[in-house]
């Protein structure tokens, strides 16, 4: 029972620079005799959101929810099996190859290893000028003045720009890919777990980075995460996914202040505070998620949910709009506790 | 106090390369006492996992060079004999990893793994062996003798910590060193391990020293912490003490870097600026944090602090006043 696709909650005076409608992707599984396809795992299923210019919205979910998959799927690194993700009021998919690889321009990506996604037989002044030389904006002296201008500008001496990735560390590479995003002047940059890796001082030094490099160039972030307390740092807004279906959408604050789908109160009160004051939750989600081969019907939450009753498992929740103080975007939940509340779309 | 189960004094490890010997560990002091759950924290490199790999008596040789005094109860582990060693581990002392899936064989049943702690350590086969495990793995929660039959690869991340964990107590150790083991869960999963592992600490009054680089997990599980950064305690105090009032510049940017869901707006971060020192290969002549403290002042460069009492409990390698400290 798919939804229609929506985006109206977003439709204010600024137009979103993301739109994302009901998208999904399955990945065939192969097998048997003649390698047919015996099954499908379904990773993404009818998500839509918009991010608007300058924002950011952070994607939330324990791993394997399909959070990274639509980031993908967002740069049209793979292809949708349905829906659509309109860039700047136009759709992606359907884009030329080379006026695909023109919009490329305007939307990068920061990945969480900054180990594997450095080539390591290349300097560090390679990596961040190519792009700039793929796409003809720049060569010889003034390729150089930019990649040293891009080094200074995310914390490293232009000097390095000779040395090779082993000689940094982590947090060093991360400010490289970073450096590397941002060579073409991007509108979109699509952050995944990009500080996941790091020690937390590190971690704190690249977050402040990123809100820094946002404010200077009014970028837009999708910043995708499994970290609750990093996302609530970053992002406005943030939209809670859960076996690869959004659950809930809402102000970061309007979020944290009262969360409404139970998948979200849960992994708040799982997320470990180090405040000593901060009274021990009681563990409230019990068993472990199941698999995306063969999803549950009905709500996908309903097998672990502490409030599940008679609708949640066989008709699919659809999108309620909640209203309360600070909700000044919708504040989106996808729950059949909440069927009383009007319809988002 | 109760009795000290693990001990250890002026524990040093070093790492002999052809160009430099490396100081990972440098001269620490800690205890453990019975029923007690000790956060040993620091970002990587700090020293932590080797301490853990030291204790066990799993130093890379002829590489790791270890020195100082580890008491377990009456035993002295440094320099005991590789067989003496092993009656220990697994039997007294028992380990848990970050990653469950390259700590279980692959190959084998869950069943098999278990057995063969049995047998080796206790010489139980049979159905008494087989009654154990049942028992032990119901602890944990995860019912069902059909688990015995599955293999690795058949169960979730979080279900293989369990049987690690499972595995881990099957002879009722009286300390469990557990090395990051909820760093690669996800969170809600984590919640559960942790409610496990609290679980368990009261039912057998079991000590364990608890290796993370996480505040909020040391938050919700442990009694006692010591802070470590570049191969030396900089703070050790209670939980509640060392989170409510840092003595220690690192332990309160630590704090200061963490970013908080029960703030409002997140808080704000104040990182930590420069980058995590290069261990040291000869004794410090500066305080080990001082290139990266705020707090830093001309007496932190006059060679290194001692680590000196401050308050019940609580010990602090730093020269910044502590009443300075607690007025931020």
């Amino acid at each position: 029972m798919p939804q229609a696709a929506s985006v109206s909650v977003n439709s204010g005076p600024q137009s979103p620079l993301v739109e994302v409608s009901g998208l999904r992707k399955y990945f065939p599984v192969r097998g048997g005799l003649f390698g047919g396809v015996v099954n499908q795992v379904r990773a993404v299923e009818d998500v839509s959101f918009s991010i608007k210019r300058g924002e950011t919205l952070g994607l939330v979910g324990e791993s394997g929810c399909g959070k990274t998959t639509v980031g993908r799927l967002l740069l049209r690194l793979i292809e949708p099996s349905a829906g659509r993700v309109r860039f700047g009021g136009e759709d992606l998919a359907t884009l030329s190859s080379s006026a695909l690889r023109q919009m490329r321009q305007r939307m990068q990506i920061v990945f969480q290893d900054p180990y594997s996604s450095l080539n390591p037989r290349r300097t560090v002044g390679d990596a961040i000028g190519e792009p700039l030389f793929v796409h003809g904006r720049a060569r010889g002296a003034e390729l150089e003045r930019r990649v040293t201008e891009l080094l200074e500008r995310v914390g490293l001496p232009g000097g390095y720009r000779s040395r090779y990735p082993h000689e940094f560390s982590g947090g060093q590479r991360q400010r490289v890919c970073i450096a590397r995003a941002l060579a073409l002047s991007p509108e979109l940059v699509v952050c995944d777990e990009a500080v996941s890796a790091l020690d937390i001082s590190i971690q704190a030094q690249i977050l402040n980075l990123l809100r820094d490099l946002q404010d200077e160039y009014g970028l837009t972030y999708l910043f995708i995460s499994h970290n609750l307390n990093v996302v609530r740092h970053i992002a406005d807004r943030i939209a809670v996914m859960y076996l690869g279906k959004l659950v809930e959408e809402a102000d970061a604050e309007r979020l944290f202040e009262s969360p409404q789908h139970p998948y979200t109160r849960a992994l708040m009160s799982a997320n470990p505070v180090p405040d000593p004051d901060v009274p021990l939750r009681p563990v409230c989600l019990q068993g472990e998620l199941p698999s995306p081969l063969d999803p549950p019907a009905g709500c996908r939450f309903h097998t672990r949910c502490p409030s599940a009753f008679q609708p949640c498992s066989h008709i699919v929740p659809e999108a309620r709009l909640i209203s309360g103080p600070h909700t000044t975007e919708g504040h989106r939940v996808w729950c059949h506790l909440y069927d009383d509340a009007p319809n988002s779309d | 106090m109760t009795e000290e189960r693990l001990r250890v004094r002026d524990l040093a490890v070093r790492f002999v390369t052809r160009e430099r010997t490396v100081r990972a560990v440098d001269g620490i002091s800690f205890e453990v006492r019975a029923g007690e759950v000790v956060g040993l924290v620091g970002e990587s490199g700090c020293g932590k996992s080797v301490t853990s790999l030291a204790i066990l008596g799993l130093q890379e040789k002829p590489a790791g060079k270890v020195t100082g005094s580890i008491r377990l109860g009456d035993a002295e582990l440094i320099g005991m004999s590789e067989p003496g060693l092993r009656k220990i581990r697994g039997n007294r002392i028992s380990m848990i990893f970050q990653d469950p899936q390259t700590s279980l064989n692959p190959y084998l049943r869950i069943g098999e793994q278990l057995a063969e702690v049995l047998e080796l350590h206790l010489n139980l086969r049979g159905a008494p062996a087989r009654a154990r495990m049942l028992e032990m793995l119901s602890q944990v929660g995860i019912p069902g003798e059909e688990r015995l039959r599955a293999y690795p690869h058949e169960l979730s991340g979080g279900m293989r910590q369990r049987v690690c964990i499972a595995m881990a107590l099957l002879c009722d150790p009286e300390l469990l060193i557990a090395d990051e083991p909820t760093t690669m869960l996800d969170v809600t999963i984590q919640a559960q391990i942790l409610d496990l592992l609290r679980s368990i600490r009261q039912r057998r009054n079991m000590s364990v020293l608890f290796i993370t680089h996480d505040l909020g997990v040391v938050s919700e599980l442990c009694d006692r912490v010591v802070v470590m950064y570049a191969g030396r305690i900089v703070e050790q105090a209670p939980t509640t003490q060392l989170l409510d009032a840092p003595l220690h510049p690192y332990t309160e940017a630590l704090l200061g870097s963490t970013p908080r869901v029960d703030v409002p707006g997140g808080g704000s971060l104040r990182p930590i600026g420069g980058l995590p020192p290069r261990l040291p290969d000869q004794a410090l002549t500066e305080c080990a944090f001082a290139p990266r403290c705020p707090r830093v002042r001309p007496g932190c460069r006059d060679g290194e602090p001692a680590l000196v009492s401050a308050g019940v409990a609580r010990l602090r390698r730093c020269i910044v006043p502590v009443e300075e400290m607690a007025r931020s």
